[in-house]
């Protein structure tokens, strides 16, 4: 290499904490030996993109797409039947399958694209034009842990990247003093039961490319944002200068300075996220107006009110990618009574979320930033046509269903008030389309810019991708 | 980066890497064998195969190409207008989606114009390596050569072959090595890469001793003598911490982890053994072909040898899916099993052999000669491991009892002493002064110190909840307690913890003893006396107004003497009880409590409506908004929970005790602490988790990976790629064969000195961890996808000097560390180097290398004397373990004490078991292999070090230590803080910056400062 290359190979490093080494762009420059200047972090890795951000809004436990986007008329003629065997054998993942039950909820045409929408999401059907259904997705195990690691992963094991942290290894962040892939917990507790950490674990990829669980229970949004022992800021900041003229000294005598400038560097950026993050969290700051299109007076959905205006101010300043997480993390798993309103149902669930997830659609349309994110509302699989078997009873909760479900697109490069795929006559299976969760990643990273299959890292003998060897772009939900 | 890649464009030549094999012109056969038949293999073959003969044509064999398939004969030699083969190629029909490029079509139409004479029949695909793909003459898969000395200019540098061979490499691209590294640096790296811990020195009477080995190092000259590093070495490698070290590195590769993972993720209880196994191993210098013997099958291979049987926790130690393997539909648990089979089998060609041979369960592997089929013979041979919950009972025991009674009698004895001399210090010197009391408490009663009139809450903790004295309830907030409840529902979590002599056995009601309620029937809790049982009523949301059901604690305990006695509610539920420091009673009693009345007041020894008086005498009464840790409440039994309230520290204490006093109390300190690390074998309790073999089913090729689509049956067997040097790959069994057979003809096979992966890849294992990179850089794969050897020699020789030698690792160690290679400085100018080598692949320096998560919390611990040496044993948890509905987490609770502050080497690894600050310096989630640690630099890492609790605690240590040893100089302070951070003596500018800091802040926070220098966190 010569000395200007270097030089400029020597500052990107130096910049390890920016996000910018480590990502896909500097690697793939660094290998060919043409790094010359900081690789444009919005430019898109392998063309032009159509979209900076994702707000992933993760419902787990199972969405029944038969009581919210996937409307199947021919379920009230066939309610309390056996499920007829030509449309497939009814197996059930706990205990036995039981009869078919319509619909839980009424469904209705919305908006001037008249999507078929239940009830269960009255304020998301007032945005119906803007939302893009994929009605025929499918899932490869009936199990929640490993159908939510995929859901995030690409991968039912545990241990490998999400796709927030895929994102962030290909693209960068826009804002050097937030992560770029933050999540953003329900305010009830960290989704253990979803697996937790394995869900934004950046796996075999640098751990710069971690999602940084933020703290939504009150208190410091992340940990270690301040001395625990709650210093004074004037004793903050001379430990810091100290600590610098300390650094500065050491390296003075050194030839190879890369990593010593990077941590001198990075502390320098963690006191600006010590601002940056309180100040990007801090939705008081907005206006009565904003907060209540949120829900943010109202009880039942304070909390999801909050996250989804924390979502909007953080990609606002430029993070990458922000998950948000409901419940436990399996609160959608409702065995018992999809119409109950507590833990576990969809008619409680959907009241927490609803009118958090269309203010924060609409606020992001009046701003300007739906163009350029993509809000991706995803389950890991659907629920059964057939209702838990009950003792006989036709009980009003529905089992695990891999077989189909929807999920929901909104924004950058979208066609909006659109739905694409289909089940069958009773939502049994996928049979016009179907989607895979490596066609839906493919398809979200194509609208970053990123073609899925040159998105990649090598570990332990693979190079390995999101979409592993599978997916395929859905081109006809593409505007 | 974690990534393999690197620029080794300007190296290729240099480094003369192994690569892909040309196109050699010779015999008809061999330009058949090099040229067609790799391309027919690589493009064909896939499809066309004698197995899946689509089209009904194999391309594979002569016959098959000359007869054809559906459509006709495929070749006909001569003549290509005829050739069906040609002709779709031609079209670019074939192959489909991927027409051939011009010069491989080239290659075909010369070839069938030739005659189409055909090599070594079948096509063997695998049998060279192509530019895209290894053969069995990939370099890492033919038998080890001693390979010839090279010669060198410079004789005079080399200290060993190894040098000789690094030596020739630099020599060729006109580079001269880096001259030694002073002896600071060079004892500093050896300490952190033999034993994890940095040298803690200090200056007595103008000599260096370090503490950790008890020894004097000699520091007059700048470099050490030869024979001064020696015995360094050898110190280092006879330290217990060696082999706390490197078995870290190999649970590393290993993913050992404490926990199930995945939904349910149980905490495995006694996976620890296992752990202990490997530092023991490591410690006594095990050969290296029985660690891997013994760990594959030491039960089958030494039958009744509970030594052995530990070391199959190797087998046992990776992820399993419960939920999908006992709890899914029949159909389901088919399908997990094969994916944890893919995970065995992946871990074992890893970790042993570095070839990725999971990768070919659905099909042939992409870059490497292992087939289909020689992974189910793969997953056949360990058919019968599952790594299930089970722990394996019943274990024979060794009789060491009578040991480690006497040893606990004397612990106790000299616990007792301290217990007293503490006591007396504090009655003596103690002043009521701030301090931390314990986290979450709330308040805190001394009944037997009250006046009369008012009980003070003395817990320093906000605004404190003062009690009446002398109503009907004997002591009675005259508001409600709304601190106390408030926290509780904010937290969710409760301690109610007291000493009590009750004065009788048969007081009933319950008798009150602390309650927070309104009258007799509505309350947020009570602890109260019924007959000679305590009753805990609790109120959550799954219980009534009443707090009912109670907890049933088991009768006899409230007898008249004093007792200890704890109550933990916490966040999943649970609610338990202690008497003098042991569990006696819990029940889930669920919810939570967000329905507590805000409107109750506390009160002691009787119900606030006056009816439920409780007889006896209270002497401690403190209650806690978090469930106080079992690890905790012992202790505070054990200390009569003296230092639950804020008070002045012991040191502040010793300060103003006698000479006589502070001697007394160092000694007893010291000897509990030696005591502790030289803790006998615990009586063995019969419970490990090891193998619990199972008689495997027959096992089949599966279609794609597909138990649905079973093809032909195999038999548990090797890899055909690796018999290059005599050893077969066919074990001789059959599919039914014996489980134990099975593991047994494994561990023979992957032990055998014929095998070359074994070898090549432990020794550059080891390399990895002294020079900071492999001579492959892929230290888990020797196949395609990895790296290639930049010295191949040196890993040839060490392999087979390894062998020779009786596979003793330590040896090896000795080797690189005393080579001048690994000397050599990283700080260093070499223009010439920079610029043909920046990457330093051909070690023209020392590698510097930031500290891993480990050995900077080891060090922060060691540096400022916190550290708790202790081998071994069950380990330690610095997090709590919850039940949350049906899986286990785990919550860090930033514990900073003897028990905790261990190496962490002993952590409760359990998967997702986080602790923040170790992830932030890298420390792997222990669910994936993780052969090289990652070495990131980011904010919220720094954000880790400047704010977490541990680095504070850590700070306060190495302060109160350098006090205590400097005395009150501050700049003897400063020199003595530099000597145990860094191994040197302060500047005299970092003198001058320290000295009006420390004046202004405190010694703790330089102290802070020094552990997050560049200096402290990096080894040149």
């Amino acid at each position: 290499m010569t000395g200007t290359t270097s030089l400029t190979r020597r500052e990107i490093l130096c910049d390890a904490a920016f996000g910018v080494a480590g990502i896909a762009a500097v690697d793939i420059l660094l290998r060919d030996g043409t790094l010359q200047a900081a690789p444009q972090v919005n430019a898109g890795l392998h063309h032009p993109p159509r979209a900076k951000h994702v707000i992933h809004i993760f419902l787990g436990g199972g969405l029944s797409h038969i009581d919210s986007f996937d409307y199947k008329p021919a379920l009230v003629k066939y309610h309390d039947k056996e499920m007829p065997e030509s449309f497939g054998k009814a197996d059930a993942f706990m205990g036995k399958a039981g009869r078919l039950h319509r619909s839980h909820y009424e469904f209705k045409q919305r908006g001037k694209s008249g999507l078929w929408m239940s009830e269960l999401f009255p304020h998301l059907n007032e945005v119906a034009d803007e939302l893009t259904l994929i009605n025929s997705m499918v899932a490869e195990t009936a199990n929640h842990i490993p159908g939510i690691f995929q859901a995030n992963s690409g991968f039912r094991q545990m241990g490998f990247p999400a796709m927030g942290s895929w994102l962030s290894y290909g693209l960068g962040s826009n804002n050097n003093n937030l992560p770029s892939f933050v999540v953003l917990p329900d305010a009830r507790g960290i989704p253990n039961a979803a697996g937790g950490a394995f869900n934004w674990t950046s796996g075999f990829l640098p751990a710069q490319h971690q999602g940084v669980p933020f703290n939504t229970k009150g208190g410091p949004p992340i940990l270690d944002l301040h001395p625990a022992s709650g210093l004074n800021s004037d004793t903050q900041r001379e430990r810091l200068e100290l600590l610098g003229q300390l650094n500065a000294a050491h390296l003075d005598g050194h030839v190879q300075t890369d990593s010593l400038a990077a941590r001198i560097r990075s502390y320098e950026l963690a006191a600006r996220m010590q601002a940056a993050i309180p100040e990007a969290m801090n939705y008081n700051a907005e206006p009565e107006h904003i907060q209540k299109l949120y829900g943010l007076d109202r009880n039942e959905c304070r909390d999801t009110a909050r996250n989804c205006l924390a979502a909007r101010r953080l990609i606002e300043r430029g993070v990458r990618t922000v998950q948000l997480w409901t419940g436990d993390g399996v609160s959608w798993d409702a065995h018992e009574d999809i119409t109950g309103q507590g833990y576990k149902s969809h008619t409680g669930e959907a009241k927490r979320i609803d009118q958090p997830v269309a203010g924060l659609i609409r606020d992001l349309r009046q701003r300007g930033l739906l163009n350029s994110t993509v809000v991706m509302i995803t389950t890991e699989f659907g629920r059964t046509p057939y209702a838990q078997a009950d003792r006989g009873k036709l009980s009003k909760g529905r089992d695990h269903h891999p077989e189909a479900f929807t999920n929901v697109l909104v924004g950058g490069g979208l066609k909006p008030g659109f739905a694409y795929g289909a089940t069958d006559e009773v939502g049994y299976a996928s049979v016009v389309n179907p989607v895979t969760t490596y066609d839906l990643h493919a398809t979200v990273l194509h609208l970053l810019g990123i073609d899925h299959e040159r998105l990649t890292f090598y570990h332990n003998g693979i190079q390995r991708r999101l979409t592993n060897v599978h997916g395929h772009v859905v081109q006809e939900v593409i505007a | 980066m974690g990534s393999r890649r690197n620029c080794f464009a300007l190296l290729g030549t240099l480094l003369m890497l192994t690569s892909t094999s040309t196109f050699a012109k010779g015999s008809t056969d061999e330009s058949f064998d090099r040229g067609v038949a790799p391309l027919l293999a690589r493009r064909c073959l896939s499809c066309h195969n004698a197995t899946t003969k689509q089209g009904g044509l194999d391309l594979s064999q002569s016959v098959g190409a000359l007869t054809g398939g559906d459509s006709g004969p495929a070749v006909k030699p001569g003549n290509l207008d005829d050739s069906l083969l040609w002709k779709r190629i031609a079209a670019d029909e074939m192959p489909p989606k991927q027409p051939l490029p011009a010069a491989e079509k080239a290659l075909l139409r010369q070839w069938i114009k030739e005659g189409a004479k055909w090599g070594t029949a079948p096509v063997d695909p695998f049998r060279f390596t192509t530019d895209k793909r290894a053969g069995y003459d990939w370099w890492s898969l033919q038998p080890i050569v001693n390979p010839e000395m090279p010669h060198v200019k410079n004789t005079a540098w080399p200290q060993n072959e190894i040098d000789r061979f690094v030596l020739a490499k630099l020599e060729s691209a006109g580079l001269a090595p880096a001259e030694p590294a002073d002896s600071h640096i060079l004892i500093r790296r050896l300490y952190f890469d033999l034993i994890g811990l940095p040298p803690i020195l200090k200056e007595v009477g103008g000599k260096l001793k370090e503490e950790l080995l008890g020894i004097e190092i000699d520091v007059s000259s700048p470099r050490l003598s030869e024979s001064a590093y020696g015995i360094l070495v050898e110190k280092l490698l006879d330290s217990p911490h060696y082999g706390e070290r490197w078995a870290r590195h190999w649970l590393d590769v290993i993913r050992f982890g404490e926990s199930q993972g995945f939904e349910r993720n149980r905490i495995r209880e006694n996976a620890w053994r296992y752990r202990d196994w490997i530092i023991q191993a490591f410690n006594r210098d095990l050969p290296y072909d029985e660690f891997v013997r013994q760990q594959i099958a030491g039960d089958v291979l030494y039958p009744g040898d509970l030594d052995a049987l530990l070391a199959t926790g190797y087998l046992v130690c990776g992820t399993w899916d419960q939920v999908g393997q006992n709890e899914g539909s029949a159909e389901m648990r088919k399908g997990v099993r094969q994916d944890e089979l893919e995970d065995l089998v992946g871990a074992l060609g890893q970790s042993f052999l570095g070839l990725t041979i999971n990768c070919a369960r659905c099909h042939d592997h992409k870059f490497d000669p292992i087939s289909q089929r020689e992974y189910y013979q793969a997953a056949a041979l360990l058919g019968g491991v599952t790594q299930e919950e089970k722990e394996r009972q019943g274990i024979a025991a060794r009789p060491n009892t009578r040991e480690h009674g006497e040893w606990t009698k004397v612990r106790d004895q000299r616990r007792r002493e301290l217990d007293a001399l503490e006591r007396s210090l504090r009655d003596k010197y103690g002043t009521a002064s701030d301090g931390n009391p314990i986290d979450g408490l709330q308040v805190l009663y001394l009944p037997g110190e009250a006046d009369g009139k008012r009980l003070d809450d003395q817990s320093g903790v906000g605004k404190p909840l003062d009690l009446a004295a002398g109503g009907k309830p004997p002591y009675a907030s005259a508001e409600p307690a709304s601190k106390l409840i408030a926290a509780a529902k904010a937290a969710n979590e409760l301690t109610i913890e007291t000493w009590l002599t009750s004065s009788k056995a048969n007081q009933s009601g319950p008798a009150r003893i602390v309650t927070l309620s309104l009258d007799k029937g509505q309350r947020n809790f009570t602890l109260g006396q019924d007959g000679d049982r305590f009753d805990l009523r609790f109120r959550t949301t799954k219980t009534d107004q009443n707090g009912m059901p109670s907890l049933a604690i088991p009768a006899g305990q409230a007898v008249a003497r004093k007792t200890h006695v704890v109550c933990t509610f916490d966040r999943a539920g649970n609610v338990r009880c202690y008497v003098d420091g042991k569990q006696v009673a819990s029940r889930r009693f669920g919810g939570d409590l967000s329905n507590w009345n805000d409107g109750f007041r506390l009160a002691l020894g009787d119900e606030l409506s006056g009816d439920r008086r409780w007889e006896g005498q209270l002497h401690f009464v403190a209650i806690y908004s978090k469930a106080l840790p079992p690890e905790q409440i012992a202790r505070n039994f054990e200390t009569e929970s003296r230092d639950v309230r804020a008070g002045e520290s012991l040191d502040a204490l010793l300060a103003k005790a006698s000479a006589d006093e502070r001697s007394q109390y160092a000694n007893l300190r010291s000897q509990l602490q030696l005591l502790d690390q030289t803790e006998p074998a615990r009586p063995f309790d019969g419970v490990a988790h090891v193998i619990i073999p199972n008689q495997p089913p027959v096992y089949h090729v599966l279609a794609r990976g597909d138990y649905r689509n079973p093809l032909e049956v195999v038999s548990p067997g090797g890899l055909q790629a690796l018999t290059r040097g005599g050893l077969s790959a066919d074990f001789g069994l059959k599919p039914d064969a014996p489980e134990a057979e099975r593991r047994a003809a494994l561990a023979r096979w992957l032990a055998d000195p014929r095998n070359p992966l074994t070898p090549r890849v432990l020794v550059n294992r080891l390399w990895h961890h002294h020079i900071g990179r492999g001579i492959v850089d892929t230290p888990s794969d020797f196949g395609f996808a990895g790296g290639r050897p930049t010295h191949p020699e040196i890993l040839d020789w060490l392999a087979a000097r390894f062998m020779s030698g009786g596979w003793k690792i330590k040896e090896m160690h000795r080797l690189i560390v005393t080579s001048a290679t690994y000397r050599q400085v990283s700080n260093i100018r070499n223009e010439r180097g920079q610029v043909m080598d920046a990457e330093n692949r051909l070690l023209w320096r020392a590698n510097p290398r930031r500290l891993d998560g480990e050995s900077t919390r080891d060090a922060m611990l060691a540096v400022s004397g916190a550290l708790n040496r202790k081998p071994g044993g069950p380990s330690y948890r610095d997090v709590t373990v919850k039940l949350g509905g049906n899986h286990e987490f785990t919550d860090p609770t930033g514990e900073f004490h003897e028990d905790v502050n261990r190496r962490t080497v002993y952590r409760l690894w359990a998967r997702c078991g986080n602790n923040p600050f170790l992830e932030s310096l890298d420390c792997p989630d222990p669910s994936v292999m993780s052969p090289q640690r990652s070495q990131t630099i980011t904010p919220v890492q720094s954000l880790s070090l400047m704010n977490n609790r541990f680095v504070e605690q850590c700070a306060i240590r190495l302060a109160e230590r350098t006090r205590r040893e400097a005395g009150g100089d501050v700049e003897s302070q400063i020199r003595r803080a530099c000597f145990a951070a860094f191994g040197r003596p302060p500047q005299q500018r970092e003198l001058d910056l320290a000295r009006g800091f420390v004046t202004k802040h405190g010694l703790e926070q330089l102290c802070h400062v020094l552990f997050n220098t560049n200096e402290f966190l990096f080894v040149e």
